[in-house]
């Protein structure tokens, strides 16, 4: 009998955390047609997705900004851009650099390399595929080589 | 402090990114656990830690029945005893000790490219310790310095015996201090390939001499941290290994965590020992978060600094740059004191509630023992991913150890991608093991309580502080993975 109890209490306890947990795991977004798309054949569309909903909403000037973040580079340093680009899981999303100097950037996880030359705009296109936190930062032999810059975070589905 | 003044502080603290002080090594690409899991995680181990309680207050007294067995005759024994496996872990052990050391003296100095940083760092210092939660203490008889002054003795018999006497009023402090300065020097000392073998060799060194004046019996007890470190964590594991005399190896095995109320913590030191396991993975992860490090940039300088360090925050950032090394290592060694103190008030109210005649040393050295699943499940929801993107990568260089492009076992080239974990099942896991922990914890807690005190009810009641105390570790670790992690970390 009193283990039945003992039983009975270990199950109510499960069965309340389970609930607990549904109750605050928050709602997958209805419309979100880029989070869907993960598979490579899904990339092209995401990008024309993403386009024609940067299409469909108001273009107002921070919204435009914020679509194509731009980090500005001086000696090796971030001086201009958002330090953290917040991405969710799917999305295709390019971000512009502007070295002073020349050099190579690095965005880690994902590898991609990306060569700046001085004072000129250079873009690094991705569709975020892997969730998770990444950094970039600049390699070789440029001043402030191998301090992170900045971060991309892709938030998962 | 004016207005214009901590907003140019807290614009020097995004500047931040510049300075790395980077992880040791490997790459986290782990995303904060997003609030509403970190929520239902404390939530999880309050509610779980009462039904624990309720378990405890329906069930029966159980019988001081102890499920264990002797395996050193079973046909698993034997065969592993045909198959020489303890040997070759025993080759291995040293090898790899060796090779480490080869490869950071004369292989390239690029971590990722050299063996003994994948090697050392992530299938030694995690692997190991995780194959040891769960198979047992391998690591007393696989020691490679163990192995490598017992060569020495066949040579110079009188080699292990020592010249002096160990005071045993020192307990188990070298350990202890020689496992800071490991700690600090796995946050803080940057090591690359060449580094590393520098330190190993020293440590060698070290035990080498060590052996020769104290006798290795004592030397690997009391002063060879990992030792005493494995030896913590294999009382976690479902068997219990120990080596009678030299060649006999007896092998028991035991219900998971059982080996928690085997015997108290020896002595003072090893309880801080396990305090500081479970602190500094909770500093290493906190020293990262933004939190942390706005209150030294902007906080700190702004209330208490700035008065000698000038009121302009970019002038004085050299100089806070290298305040920081001091700040972050004086509270690093200072955790374990502070988790100590948290302790000590749980244990003075779980004296007063079971009204016990046993002293607050001798419950302290009793419970320290329980809160090493919290320890391990910290240490696992941090770093685990570590294994799976550069863990995995030993394969590959142990085709190139030395990174010259060489391909000894054909897998040169395998693994060329990274491997990246998906950060919501990342966070499922971490939240999940943690809580499960923390259960684990409060479990054996309870049980050790009703060993210790004369009536049920005085158990149960004792261990309501306890509950508390786990709560608070287990929720302050789910805070820090929760926390945002500042850039360059």
């Amino acid at each position: 009998m009193r283990r039945l109890l003992g039983g009975l209490i270990v199950l109510a306890g499960i069965a309340f955390l389970l609930l607990l947990f549904s109750w605050l795991k928050p709602a997958e977004p209805v419309a979100n047609e880029m989070a869907a798309n993960t598979d490579v054949q899904g990339e092209q569309q995401a990008q024309q997705a993403a386009e024609q909903l940067r299409a469909a909403k108001p273009s107002t000037p921070s919204e435009t900004a914020a679509a194509k973040p731009r980090i500005v580079i001086e000696k090796g340093h971030r001086v201009s851009g958002p330090e953290v680009i917040r991405v969710k899981q799917g999305a295709a999303v390019t971000v512009e650099f502007l070295s002073d100097q020349s050099a190579e950037l690095h965005l880690h996880g994902y590898d991609h390399h990306l060569h700046l030359q001085a004072n000129k705009v250079a873009q690094l296109a991705l569709v975020a595929e892997h969730s998770g936190r990444f950094e970039y930062e600049l390699h070789g032999k440029a001043q402030g080589a191998h301090h992170a810059l900045g971060v991309i975070e892709v938030t998962p589905q | 402090m004016t207005l214009k003044c901590r907003t140019l502080a807290a614009f020097t603290f995004a500047l931040l990114p510049n300075i790395s002080w980077a992880h040791s090594f490997g790459q986290v690409y782990n995303l904060p656990v997003p609030f509403w899991l970190y929520g239902w995680g404390a939530a999880a181990a309050l509610v779980a830690s009462f039904v624990v309680v309720g378990y405890f207050l329906a069930m029966p007294v159980p019988q001081a029945m102890r499920s264990t067995g002797d395996l050193t005759g079973t046909a698993v024994a034997k065969w592993a005893r045909r198959l020489h496996l303890l040997s070759l872990a025993k080759l291995l052990s040293v090898a790899g000790l060796l090779l480490c050391v080869a490869t950071g003296l004369w292989g390239t100095n690029g971590p990722y490219g050299n063996f003994n940083m994948t090697f050392f760092w992530i299938v030694f210092l995690l692997g190991f310790t995780y194959f040891t939660a769960l198979v047992g203490d391998v690591y007393a008889l696989i020691n490679p310095w163990r192995l490598l002054a017992s060569g020495i003795q066949r040579i110079y018999p009188e080699y292990g015996r020592g010249l002096w006497v160990y005071p045993v009023s020192l307990g188990h402090w070298p350990a202890l201090l020689l496992y800071g300065g490991f700690i600090w020097l796995e946050l803080f000392g940057g090591t690359t390939p060449y580094s590393l073998a520098l330190c190993l060799c020293a440590y060698s060194l070290f035990n080498f001499i060590g052996i020769a004046l104290v006798g290795a019996r004592d030397w690997f007890r009391y002063i060879e941290f990992l030792s005493l470190f494995f030896r913590l964590v294999a009382k976690m594991a479902p068997l219990d290994i120990s080596e009678k005399e030299a060649g006999k190896v007896r092998v028991t095995w035991r219900m998971p965590f059982a080996g928690l109320l085997d015997k108290p913590a020896e002595d003072f030191s090893v309880l801080l020992f396990i305090l500081f396991m479970l602190s500094s993975t909770a500093f290493d992860g906190l020293h990262e978060t933004v939190v942390w490090q706005r209150l030294f940039w902007v906080d700190l300088y702004h209330s208490l600094l700035a008065q000698w360090l000038g009121a302009n925050p970019l002038a004085a950032f050299p100089q806070m740059s290298k305040l920081l090394l001091l700040w972050q290592s004086f509270w690093l060694l200072l955790s374990p004191f502070i988790y100590w103190l948290i302790l000590i008030l749980c244990l003075w109210c779980m004296r007063w509630a079971a009204t016990s005649p046993l002293s607050l040393r001798a419950l302290a050295l009793a419970f320290a023992p329980t809160l090493l699943p919290i320890a391990l499940v910290y240490n696992i929801s941090h770093y685990y991913t570590l294994i799976q993107t550069q863990g995995v990568k030993i394969v590959t260089l142990a085709s190139d150890p030395f990174g010259r492009g060489w391909d000894l076992f054909g897998t040169g080239n395998w693994l060329q991608g990274t491997i990246i974990p998906d950060a919501g099942t990342v966070w499922h896991v971490q939240v999940g093991l943690i809580v499960l922990g923390h259960i684990v914890s409060v479990y054996m807690a309870h049980k050790l309580a009703l060993q210790l005190f004369p009536t049920q009810r005085q158990a149960i009641l004792s261990q309501l502080p306890m509950l508390l105390l786990m709560v608070l570790f287990t929720v302050a670790g789910l805070w820090i993975m929760s926390e945002p992690i500042k850039t360059g970390m």
